[in-house]
């Protein structure tokens, strides 16, 4: 019972063997996913520093894309945690000098980093990073492919709206064909129970999106009707010059969310959006700025609680 | 030795399979069938394999001339592109395609002569020829009774994609194509061979659209060719998996059905050849993201396997020779007498596992097919 050597501070956890990835939500189970919502739900909730259960480990972004909130926020988040938070991108390391990503990975982990988040314009690219490297890889967005903790920000900001997911029907509009947040949030979405559908122009859908669950939708007017929540996406302005829809005009003529088009949802549907916005193109101002239904800063503000249980989860500490 | 004695064989080419012994007496085939004996020689037990002739492969990618796999392979001759004088010293093992433009805006048309056309066949290897050039090559080409080879696509539809449109790409999220571009591709091909009375042939055909449409086309007395490659007709796009770039090949892998449809096309006779579309990929250049890998892979040890484990045997061995043959304008491969012994001795069902290195979309899998002997025309 006694130890022979006075304690040190918390006992550290020796991370799992293999390294738990979070690299999507698809096929994490119902019950994993509601474990880390609640962790998230306690992190926000706390009144007191969080118990600093990865001191003495260092935690690494590697951001090929830029980016401020997700990056920022999982710094912080692993600095609330006690770890050493470390960001690097590909100017100033040697992947600038042509390392390659399994090289980098190998190192991190080699250098002790407890977990590797990662961002990169290619889909891919965190499972690529995971066969290599000791460390725990998390995905913080992969090409088109998945973007895993913005979905459950989303679901967590949902859940704390309404008290549920089950049952939801939660409609999001936009550039689906691109986005690793509509692929995430789709997943997560069905997997907790709610009615998902994906609105956009019909160039931006993909190809087969009718089988995966979703209703499908070209007028914003009908899949807003009767939703209960509205999530917004933005549309980037290369994706406009593509030859793939005729002009930002046109765009948010069709697709953008305005007072009229809120209107269609529920009385009090709250929005999101995962940011950064094109405001006046995909969204109002007036829309994201109104406290009353807009949730967008609470997304932002829960990022950091959702990586700190994130975090926990891949190194052990669940 | 140039007279050999192969007993206890299952002799095969293109114009069918019997048990038998083959005899060869200063390097031509003098005889082929069940009663064939000579009191000269000793006779080597073929234990009961295939004796066959030696493949032709169609489309193999060697920069640097190394064609030490290929004959192991059971393969005795490899065409390729573009002509590199390096080829040219591996005389009677490489064929050059000749080239359909010159210049790098693929704008004029290629110098041919006789004596440059050293296989019968143009080809500026994947790219897409304007309908202009196109038609100018396959009219030209009549002169010299050439085939012109093209990669039926759709370009602008393709161009930065790395999979085939599909729901599994979808959630995967890469950049993917409707597999429809193929035949758009081989539609505008065919039209202009139409048009133009030219010999075309139509190389690495993958979905079940454009086999159909040459199937068409082939009744209507179109002068046209084609291939395949063995990944189309043994994976679809499931392979892919966790972005495993073994599998990233272009063309893309396919549906399930577009599998299915080119082995039909196969077994038909719709698609004339198999060619392996070998290539020497570095692992460096596959351990990146998939869209940014390096597509293709090896495909000479498994070459003559994948055909014999999908096809008949004489379907088999016609699509690996006399198929590849015609369209290249080489001689026949085949048992007749007087045809020249360059043969492969080839067990079906030996195991083996395909090696881990160089990258293939055939890595680490155990198959059945094994070339134990080649016999080459000796000095």
């Amino acid at each position: 019972m006694g130890s022979p050597l006075p304690r040190r501070g918390p006992a550290r956890k020796p991370p799992p063997v293999p390294p738990r990835h979070l690299l999507g939500i698809e096929g994490l189970p119902p019950p994993a996913i509601a474990a880390l919502l609640d962790e998230a739900d306690r992190f926000a909730g706390r009144t007191a520093p969080p118990e600093p259960i990865l001191r003495g480990q260092t935690v690494v972004t590697c951001f090929l894309e830029n980016s401020t909130r997700t990056q920022i926020s999982f710094l912080t988040a692993a600095g609330l945690l006690g770890a050493t938070p470390i960001g690097i991108g590909p100017a100033g390391t040697a992947i600038a000098k042509g390392e390659s990503l399994p090289d980098t990975a190998r190192t991190l982990g080699a250098l002790g980093a407890a977990a590797l988040v990662v961002r990169a314009p290619h889909a891919g690219t965190a499972a690529l990073l995971a066969r290599h490297t000791t460390a725990a890889v998390i995905n913080a967005g992969d090409g088109a492919h998945e973007h895993p903790t913005q979905a459950l920000i989303d679901a967590l900001a949902l859940r704390r709206h309404f008290g549920r997911i089950e049952g939801l029907v939660v409609a999001i509009c936009g550039d689906i064909a691109h986005s690793r947040v509509a692929r995430s949030n789709l997943h997560l979405l069905l997997a907790m129970g709610a009615q998902v559908r994906l609105i956009g122009p019909p160039t931006l859908l993909p190809a087969s999106i009718e089988t995966l669950g979703a209703t499908i939708f070209t007028s914003l007017e009908e899949g807003l009707d009767g939703a209960d929540a509205v999530m917004m996406l933005r549309i980037q302005y290369e994706r406009l010059d593509s030859g793939l829809v005729p002009s930002a005009a046109d765009y948010r003529a069709r697709y953008g969310l305005t007072a009229g088009g809120l209107a269609r949802a529920k009385p009090g549907a709250p929005v999101l959006h995962p940011g950064p916005m094109n405001r006046g193109l995909e969204i109002d101002s007036a829309i994201a700025d109104d406290p009353a239904r807009s949730l967008i800063t609470e997304q932002v503000r829960l990022g950091v609680s959702v990586r700190m249980a994130v975090l926990a989860w891949c190194t052990g500490h669940d | 030795m140039t007279d050999r004695l192969i007993v206890n064989a299952r002799l095969l080419d293109a114009t069918g399979e019997r048990r038998g012994a083959l005899l060869v007496r200063h390097n031509r085939i003098a005889a082929a069938g069940p009663d064939v004996t000579a009191d000269d020689l000793t006779p080597e037990d073929a234990g009961g394999t295939f004796l066959m002739p030696a493949a032709i492969d169609l489309r193999a990618h060697i920069p640097d001339a190394d064609l030490g796999g290929a004959d192991q392979a059971g393969i005795a001759t490899v065409a390729t592109y573009p002509p590199v004088e390096s080829y040219r010293a591996l005389r009677g093992s490489a064929r050059s395609y000749g080239v359909i433009t010159m210049g790098r805006a693929g704008q004029q048309l290629g110098t041919y002569t006789d004596t440059a056309l050293d296989c019968a066949a143009l080809s500026d290897g994947p790219t897409t020829l304007s309908a202009r050039i196109l038609s100018a090559a396959l009219t030209y080409a009549r002169l010299f009774d050439a085939r012109v080879v093209t990669h039926p696509d759709e370009p602008t539809l393709t161009a930065g994609t790395c999979a085939t449109e599909s729901a599994r790409a979808t959630l995967l999220g890469l950049p993917a194509a409707p597999a429809a571009a193929e035949a758009i591709g081989v539609a505008r091909d065919l039209a202009l061979a139409r048009l133009t009375g030219g010999a075309l042939h139509l190389a690495n055909v993958t979905t079940a659209a454009a086999v159909e449409l040459i199937r068409k086309a082939k009744d209507e007395g179109i002068d046209v060719t084609a291939d395949t490659s063995p990944a189309y007709f043994d994976l679809n796009d499931t392979a892919i998996g966790d972005y495993d770039t073994a599998f990233r090949l272009c063309p893309p892998l396919r549906g399930e059905a577009d599998r299915q449809a080119v082995l039909a096309a196969l077994a038909d006779g719709t698609l004339d050849a198999i060619a392996s579309d070998h290539r020497i990929v570095p692992p460096e250049a596959k351990a990146v993201p998939f869209a940014l890998a390096t597509p293709g892979g090896a495909g000479w040890t498994t070459l003559l396997p994948l055909a014999f484990a999908h096809l008949s045997p004489v379907r088999a061995v016609a699509a690996l020779t006399t198929g590849p043959a015609r369209i290249i304008r080489h001689d026949l491969p085949t048992l007749a007498v007087g045809a020249p012994a360059d043969l492969v001795l080839f067990d079906p069902d030996k195991p083996f596992i395909v090696p881990a290195d160089p990258p293939s979309p055939f890595a680490r899998r155990p198959m059945q097919g094994v070339v134990i002997g080649r016999i080459r025309p000796a000095r």
